[in-house]
């Protein structure tokens, strides 16, 4: 299963070289403008499965402000679907918008769960 | 008759702390331990109760302690303490926080740095607060709440002292402290002026050493926490409550304690040290299933001197606290030779036991405010220093707590 840190691992590797993130920036805005999330109300991370224990906690660990921004945004995008609607373009979710406000949270319990695994399975070597 | 035959004891056998210090950072240090392969290191800081900013912010950062810094997650700091067969705790009291790790001679590098990290570098999440801190707070909170002698002492405090040492060291129930309020007394406490360093069975070379290679050796100067001048009053405070029914009567004292109250209290007594036995003190023994016991906190620049009754049945409770005043009284008069020679050498004990005792504190909070690192004078008090606590008590300042069944629990007036 690829996790959050992976993902942020790849993504950093694109950014630090010029040439790739050349190529990869342009599709990445054009892919994510297709896929018309943004035209319902949503960001990016709205999207992200969270019928699972660590997005749980870490949508127990948003702000207030975060959380209840967030239930709005779904709300907004299941009553678009339901009435086959898009939003008017004046309320469309702006590119500068479309921030990450969850994953860091993510990664840091995908973090610590991996370091439980780690030090659940340590083997201690004696030094001599 | 009956004599004990004694030998003289020498001197240097007493605890030797050397003091250093070592990249700004106060040091009180002693080559030999309580055993031949462990040691202790104790950060004392100066940050309890007493200097809260908001009601039970010391509290929760004492509670902090050992959660994720920068350096390593508390996940890490715990498993890897276990692996090597050491103990951290920390404590809260009204006049320090104290963090303590407890070791193997030869890990004594590594846990300067891990305590180092913990007041240098700790992250101080909000969902730390949310998820691990606060439901430790509030299990500490709740547990001491259900104990009627816990709240007849607190409310006493509160009499006696109103702000500073009146102060709960417990947070309260209805002040949430916030992640900014914690944060913002860490920085005030967690400075080179408010900490002090303690260590058994460590060469100080070494720690002083290793202190300066640590995180310690980066913490911020900082400025010393000044207290409020101490005030103390008169009063009465009267709780209802169910179950158990407790009567606080103390005494606030401006100044530290002296050695003549230390013994007082071991004259009026109470409850017995030896088990299973009724004491030979005046309190020693009243009737009626009752719990007395007679003790002194002293701080730097104030003490109580209190008697806790605490029993089931609230006409014996009362009775009891009749008989509290009147042994005070009785104290006033005068003092058997008997019962001076015995109160002598139990608080004698009893101040060599709380010197030595695991957490460092009286050694840290020595060394804090630049004082003789030391178990203070053991001199003998004479039957006419007690004499005169005692009546002096009486004089001053009264207070009188009482929890449970308020009708019944006798009023200030009732007892002096």
């Amino acid at each position: 299963m690829s996790t959050f840190i992976q993902t942020a691992k790849i993504a950093d590797f694109v950014l630090s070289k010029p040439g790739l993130a050349k190529i990869a920036v342009p599709i990445a805005s054009w892919f994510a403008n297709a896929a018309g999330y943004r035209k319902i109300g949503l960001k990016y991370e709205d999207l992200i499965t969270e019928e699972n224990p660590t997005v749980q906690t870490a949508l127990k660990r948003l702000d207030a402000k975060e959380s209840y921004d967030r239930v709005f945004r779904l709300a907004t995008a299941h009553q678009c679907s339901l009435s086959h609607k898009l939003l008017p373009k004046n309320e469309w979710v702006k590119t500068s918008d479309d921030k990450p406000y969850i994953s860091q949270y993510i990664k840091e319990i995908e973090q610590e769960n991996q370091e439980r695994v780690l030090l659940d399975n340590i083997v201690v070597s004696k030094k001599n | 008759m009956f004599a004990i035959s004694r030998s003289k004891v020498i001197a240097s056998s007493t605890r030797c702390f050397s003091t250093l210090e070592s990249a700004g950072v106060k040091i009180a240090a002693q080559q030999e331990g309580a055993s031949a392969y462990g040691s202790k290191l104790s950060v004392v800081v100066r940050g309890g109760s007493r200097y809260n900013t908001k009601p039970g912010v010391a509290h929760v950062l004492e509670k902090f302690a050992f959660k994720n810094n920068n350096h390593k997650s508390a996940l890490r700091l715990t498993r890897e303490a276990e692996l090597v067969g050491a103990q951290l705790t920390s404590g809260v009291s009204r006049e320090n926080i104290v963090l303590s790790a407890n070791f193997l001679k030869e890990d004594l590098e590594y846990f300067v740095q891990n305590l180092g990290a913990v007041v240098n570098g700790t992250v101080f999440n909000k969902y730390e607060l949310v998820e691990r801190v606060a439901p430790l707070v509030a299990a500490e909170v709740n547990h001491a709440n259900s104990d009627p002698v816990y709240l007849a002492t607190e409310a006493a405090y509160e009499t006696a002292f109103r702000s500073g040492l009146g102060n709960s060291v417990l947070a309260e129930a209805h002040s949430p402290v916030t992640i900014e309020d914690v944060v913002d007394y860490a920085s005030k406490v967690y400075n080179k002026s408010n900490i002090a360093l303690v260590a058994s069975g460590v060469i100080p070379a070494d720690l002083q050493k290793f202190v300066a290679n640590s995180y310690f050796a980066e913490l911020s100067a900082g400025s010393a926490l000044k207290a409020e001048s101490v005030k103390t009053f008169s009063g009465e405070s009267r709780i209802k409550a169910a179950g158990v029914n407790a009567v606080t009567v103390a005494f606030p004292i401006q100044g530290a304690s002296s050695a003549a109250l230390a013994v007082l209290a071991k004259v009026v007594g109470g409850k017995s040290h030896i088990k299973w036995a009724n004491s030979s003190s005046l309190l020693g023994s009243v009737a009626g299933g009752v719990e007395v016991s007679t003790s002194v906190a002293s701080f730097s620049d104030a003490s109580l001197f209190y008697i806790t009754i605490s029993g089931a049945s609230a006409s014996a409770v009362s009775s009891a606290a009749k008989e509290a005043v009147a042994a005070i009284k009785t104290a006033a008069a005068g003092v058997s030779d008997a019962a001076l020679a015995a109160a002598n050498a139990q608080a004698k004990l009893e101040a060599a036991a709380v010197f030595e005792s695991f957490s460092n504190e009286i050694v840290g909070q020595q060394a804090l405010s630049g004082s003789k690192v030391g178990l203070a004078s053991l001199a003998k008090v004479s039957a006419e220093q007690v004499k005169d606590a005692a009546a002096s008590l009486l004089k001053g300042k009264t207070v009188v707590s009482v929890v449970g069944n308020t009708h019944e629990l006798p009023h200030a007036d009732e007892l002096f």
